[in-house]
């Protein structure tokens, strides 16, 4: 793999190279004390020199002479390729004749400037799910058609995180355009693709030495360790088929307030809402889809019939599709350790947590 | 990144226009359908179609014509919410669309040669219909016919118009219960797993496909097996909130299946560590 060293003062100019480029270049952006991914102008808007600090039900930011080494916010690459409200037709009914309007296509060209390699394995995983399967979201294919990756590698994990379990990060190994690693003297940057190499054309930098790979390692390898929570994913999912009556969901579901933040701020979940908006005068009709969440009531209601009225019921349907379910349905977990569903649950409920608890057989 | 065609009519709904409404019971109706394009609806026993209102909304229905002609759609109705109640105020002439069809099939292929027991509870009867057509229509690829049906109260039975026809099917037995009967009738009263002490069947040569309520099918599956039959013959078509009918909208999720796109019809070793299992 070609990789270069570039001064920290050049991170700015990277993303300016890459809006050069043609792309609608979405960075991680400080925004009322929170790191929120946002479509940018230049890379004067980026983030830069704080970290987060991450804990169940709690989020900060503070001020850190890491450049560009923070872990993620709320936000995952699912809200730009994947966006909560999206159209898929408008139609117009003129008695017995109907005729499509409007008909979804793709977006802009996107480029994810600095995700973290826990949402890089994220695209994978919605990958295998919205487009690999018998049937493809049209929308989704269209969006990952015109996608540019560049991964900020961690150095400083949070206390949520737990990639390193899940075999996704600390440090992405492929499936990118460019890969940065945050060292003492200047960021690595390792090239994916030609379009990453066109990325870093004009910048300036000079070529790797074998020392700065060997701190990449050192720094990725040790953020292994500086992870806040861990989970024991062998045979996961055989051991989570054991107990997929056990009582704990219940207990969990004591404190689980169903608000559907954990499902929102997942990277991976893509259960959505279809809905039919007709026009006031009942002549059209648009098609919409809306992200949506196993934990509200109504996801698995018909009429006449419930198949999940209770809360511990949805709590478990959401755990083991992530840790077992997925697993059967697309080969691999759909969880990718980014610990996002720990901090964003207003009551704390740590997933790695209850993924142990309802494995436990109380006497 | 590899290319992927959408089948067509997956995502946009197609014209059909209501050739014919048949009242079958006091809220179940049979809706006729034809393509207003004049092209073919073909689709295989146990499939269904997202059948849509314009501006109201979609629901997922299987099929129940004749899975040998490609002409028409026949969908059976229940008036049970805010789409089928809209539905059930539409006429011959009318329009609905739909998306499909979708889904895994009843295994008509596979069960030639063998006696084939059909237990449908309720509406549940719908998606068994084609497969009755089917079976009558190849006559001679299959062995023995045994259909069951049960049904809450007599003005619940399905397709009474029907049954003096399915009556008439050669090497064939038609059963009917009822939970509750009133003062006109005469016949069996019970779960439909009481009906299994009035005939007998070949455990080893019978595939049996089911659908109905959960309940009433997972106490179907025990009676059979315990009277033999492998579940290796056993066929179950299950019911969830469906939105795509394409695995993309997660509503339908069972287990680790995706109701839509890996059923509606199971076998029942596919699907028994889950099945049963409280609101999995």
């Amino acid at each position: 793999m070609n990789a270069f060293v570039m001064g920290k003062d050049q991170l700015k100019g990277l993303l300016n190279e890459v809006k050069e480029l043609g792309y609608n270049v979405v960075a991680p952006v400080l925004e009322d004390g929170i790191i929120r991914l946002c479509s940018v102008e230049s890379g004067d808007q980026l983030a830069t020199n704080v970290v987060t600090v991450q804990s169940p039900g709690r989020y900060a930011v503070k001020e850190s002479e890491l450049v560009f080494s923070f872990t993620h916010g709320p936000d995952s690459p699912k809200r730009f390729l994947y966006p909560p409200l999206r159209k898929t037709w408008k139609m117009e009914k003129d008695g017995g004749h109907f005729e499509l309007k409007e008909a979804a296509c793709g977006g802009d060209k996107i480029a994810l400037f600095g995700i973290k390699p826990c949402d890089l394995a994220s695209i994978e995983v919605l990958d295998r799910t919205l487009l690999r399967g018998k049937y493809a979201d049209p929308q989704y294919t269209s969006m990952r058609s015109n996608t540019a990756l560049i991964v900020a590698n961690c150095i400083e994990p949070s206390g949520t995180c737990f990639c390193a379990s899940m075999g996704t990060g600390p440090r992405a190994k492929a499936g990118f355009d460019l890969a940065l690693t945050e060292l003492p003297g200047g960021f690595l940057v390792e090239l994916g693709t030609e379009l990453g190499e066109q990325m870093i054309a004009h910048l300036q930098k000079r070529a790797a030495k074998p020392e700065d790979l060997k701190d990449a390692d050192r720094l990725t390898e040790a953020a292994r360790s500086k992870m806040g929570r861990e989970l024991d994913t062998n045979n996961l999912r055989d051991r989570l088929y054991a107990r997929l009556e056990s009582p704990e969901f219940k207990e969990i579901a004591e404190r689980c307030l169903g608000c559907a933040n954990c499902t929102n701020v997942c990277p991976t979940c893509f259960c959505t809402m279809v809905q039919d908006i007709p026009s006031l005068d009942g002549r059209t009709s648009e098609r919409q889809v809306t992200w949506d969440s196993c934990f509200t009531y109504q996801f698995a209601q018909v009429a006449g019939g419930h198949f999940r009225p209770e809360l511990w019921a949805r709590y478990r349907q959401w755990m083991n599709h992530k840790f077992a379910y997925w697993l059967d349905q697309f080969d691999t977990f759909g969880c990718i350790g980014c610990g996002r569903c720990i901090t964003w649950c207003p009551v704390g409920i740590d997933v790695t947590e209850s993924v142990k608890d309802v494995q436990e057989v109380k006497q | 990144m590899s290319e992927h065609r959408m089948p067509e009519g997956c995502m946009v709904p197609r014209p059909m226009v209501i050739e014919n409404v048949t009242d079958e019971t006091y809220n179940v109706k049979t809706f006729r359908l034809r393509p207003t394009d004049g092209g073919k609806v073909e689709y295989n026993p146990g499939q269904f179609n997202m059948l849509y209102i314009f501006g109201v909304g979609e629901v997922p229905v299987t099929a129940s014509s004749d899975p040998y002609q490609s002409d028409y759609l026949d969908h059976t109705v229940r008036a049970v919410g805010s789409v089928t109640n809209v539905m059930f105020t539409l006429k011959k002439g009318d329009h609905i669309m739909i998306r499909g069809p979708f889904g895994t099939t009843w295994p008509m292929e596979e069960m030639k040669g063998k006696d084939v027991m059909v237990v449908g509870g309720g509406i549940g009867m719908n998606p068994l219909k084609s497969v009755i057509i089917g079976v009558a229509k190849k006559r001679s690829d299959y062995g023995k016919l045994f259909l069951l049906h049960g049904a809450r109260t007599p003005q619940d039975l399905l397709f009474t118009r029907d049954h003096e026809d399915w009556r008439k099917i050669p090497d064939s037995e038609f059963l009917v219960t009822v939970d509750a009967g009133d003062d006109k009738w005469k016949g069996n009263v019970g779960v439909v797993t009481t009906l299994f002490d009035k005939f007998k069947f070949d455990p080893n040569n019978t595939v049996a496909l089911l659908c109905g309520p959960e309940v009433m099918m997972y106490f179907t599956a025990k009676e059979l097996m315990k009277r033999g039959l492998p579940s290796s013959s056993l066929y179950l078509s299950m019911e969830r909130h469906m939105k795509c009918g394409m695995g993309l909208c997660g509503h339908c999720q069972t287990g680790p299946f995706f109701v839509c796109k890996d059923g509606p019809i199971f076998t029942y070793d596919s699907i028994s560590r889950f099945f049963g299992v409280k609101q999995i």
